[in-house]
């Protein structure tokens, strides 16, 4: 991530100290991805905010930016998080609303048989993720949705990569109690 | 299938911004653009603390260079003072600061030691105090040239029969008889011991020059065997510069190339020579200032200049000389030819008018393209 364009996410940061618009690069790199972990957890309407938000917080909050740092995907995300926690009344409503009804229909399924189960399955996930705690949604989200590693949370979230492998061990153990899924080391075998 | 894969696609995974809403989200974001403080980068600070030190270096480099070139300045000053003088009588010579306006210099080369001093046997045979070799140097704006003088040139109003024979009374002699022979006024005059130029040949490694094939004088007691381009050593440099009766070796047969004009070829011999060295000058001293600092140490003891030169008159004209590229210095001879005695030569007419009016301060006829001895020439530097 950050590569194209030649400049990795830090280079064009530092860069965009003395030279604002720069930073659209950044946005332009990101701004989907940050766009759709947002209105997962908010909805579009919400998203559609949130989203800009985040980057123009980022932008006034760049030069604390480690620009040695190849990928600023830890970093946004991090603020895209703290912005969701503004929200979390919204978040938890949907959840809510998740868990009592009929799930919604895919956009553009993949794997048909893939989306049947996560689409059976949406009520109770709704219900796992609306009873995590806010820290443990957050560190399992990040990593389910936007793909991040337990390093890039531990940046995104400010805390020690420990405290994320535990908050997601935690996210993971709910998850399946609420879904009934076999113990994953029986699972795996 | 593990409640990550169930969670990774639900509820919805293919969730894009509309193109209003990204564009709404970049307008957003580029409107915090313009009053943004613009704050110094890790780099730019870097450059900063770069440039910092480099103000310390160029300061530390302006005092190191202030320092030599006030030890430079000594240098130049101590050795323009070993420089030794001759006196030349008052009003022989038109003086003047040459460079800082256009004028000729007289320049004296013997082969056979110092001019002025007494024989070593003491004698006062005729041709004791004889100039081997007479060259009028020509300094204005476009640069300098060089004009060989037959010693053998005669000289009908003078009491000697030709030029060389003017120098038994001087500097002054010889400077009145190019006046009133040539019409041309010398503002200053310099004596070269060309015998010493053995060791400076050596001490820039050799000159470079090209032959047609092997070469050989047995007076002078030139040998060179192969042809084509020759690195000669100082003797071998020397041996040439002096040869007046040089042999080439073709198809088996010495054939005396000179065929009765000994002493022009002697002057074209140095000609060549002097290009060769001052291209090799130029390659030895480049950008090392002790070697040329040791060259003009050299040089100081075969030198006499007149007690008029200034300081910053001879800087000029090291200068001017240093800046001449050698493949466009112009050397040539006095156009000549023998006159009806045999004994004498005398100019050509017009081809001698027209070098010698650039001599006077005519604007010197259009450069010739390409270096003044032609490529062609059977013996060049290269």
């Amino acid at each position: 991530m950050g590569i194209a364009g030649g400049s990795h996410d830090g280079e064009v940061i530092a860069a965009s100290l003395d030279d604002p618009d720069r930073f659209t690069e950044i946005f332009e790199r990101h701004f989907d991805a940050l766009y759709a972990f947002t209105a997962r957890r908010l909805g579009r309407e919400v998203a559609d905010d949130v989203g800009a938000t985040v980057f123009v917080e980022a932008f006034s909050a760049r030069s604390r930016f480690e620009v040695d740092r190849a990928d600023a995907r830890p970093w946004l995300y991090g603020i895209a998080t703290n912005l969701i926690h503004r929200h979390r009344r919204t978040e938890t409503r949907r959840l809510r609303a998740y868990a009592r009804s009929e799930p919604v229909g895919p956009d553009q399924p993949t794997d048909i048989e893939q989306r049947l189960d996560a689409e059976a399955f949406g009520p109770q996930l709704a219900s796992a993720l609306r009873d995590l705690t806010a820290s443990d949604r957050d560190a399992i989200l990040l990593f389910a949705w936007a793909g991040l590693s337990y390093d890039d949370i531990a940046i995104a979230t400010d805390v020690p990569v420990g405290t994320v492998r535990s908050r997601i061990h935690r996210a993971r153990h709910r998850l399946r109690a609420v879904l009934g899924v076999p113990d994953p080391v029986r699972s795996m075998e | 299938m593990n409640e990550l894969d169930l969670l990774r696609e639900w509820p919805e995974t293919n969730i894009q911004p509309s193109t209003e809403v990204r564009a709404d989200a970049q307008a957003q974001l580029e409107r915090a653009y313009p009053g943004a403080p613009v704050i110094p980068t890790k780099a730019t600070r870097a450059v900063r603390r770069f440039g910092t030190r480099l103000a310390i270096a160029a300061l530390a480099a302006a005092v190191l260079i202030a320092g030599a070139i006030v030890w430079a300045q000594r240098q130049v000053d101590e050795r323009i003072d070993r420089v030794k003088t001759v006196t030349v009588p008052n009003g022989v010579l038109g003086g003047g600061e040459v460079g800082a306006r256009a004028g000729n210099i007289l320049v004296v080369g013997t082969d056979s030691g110092d001019l002025l001093a007494s024989q070593p046997d003491g004698s006062t045979r005729n041709g004791s105090r004889r100039s081997d070799t007479i060259i009028l140097l020509r300094f204005d704006g476009d640069g300098v040239r060089a004009l060989w003088i037959p010693r053998d040139l005669a000289v009908a109003a003078s009491t000697g029969d030709r030029m060389s024979q003017t120098f038994t009374r001087g500097p002054a002699g010889l400077i009145d008889a190019i006046k009133t022979e040539l019409d041309i006024e010398v503002n200053h005059y310099v004596e070269v011991n060309f015998s010493g130029f053995e060791r400076i040949v050596n001490e820039v490694g050799g000159v470079k020059m090209s032959f047609p094939g092997p070469v050989r004088d047995v007076y002078s007691g030139l040998d060179i065997a192969g042809a084509g381009c020759q690195s000669l050593d100082g003797r071998t440099a020397l041996a040439w510069v002096r040869s007046r009766h040089t042999e080439l070796l073709e198809n088996g047969i010495w054939n005396d190339v000179l065929s009765g004009r000994a002493d022009l070829d002697r002057l074209s011999h140095q000609q060549e020579f002097i290009r060769a060295l001052a291209r090799r000058f130029r390659t030895h001293v480049d950008g090392d200032p002790a070697a040329a600092l040791r060259l003009v140490d050299t040089l100081i003891p075969l030198l006499k200049i007149d007690s008029g030169f200034s300081r910053t008159e001879i800087l000029g004209l090291v200068r001017a000389l240093i800046s001449v590229d050698p493949a466009s210095l112009q050397l040539a001879t006095l156009p000549v030819e023998a006159a009806p005695d045999g004994a004498h030569v005398v100019p050509v007419q017009p081809a001698a008018e027209q070098v010698l009016a650039v001599f006077r301060g005519a604007p010197a006829p259009a450069a010739p393209s390409g270096p003044s001895v032609p490529a062609t020439a059977p013996v060049h530097d290269c």
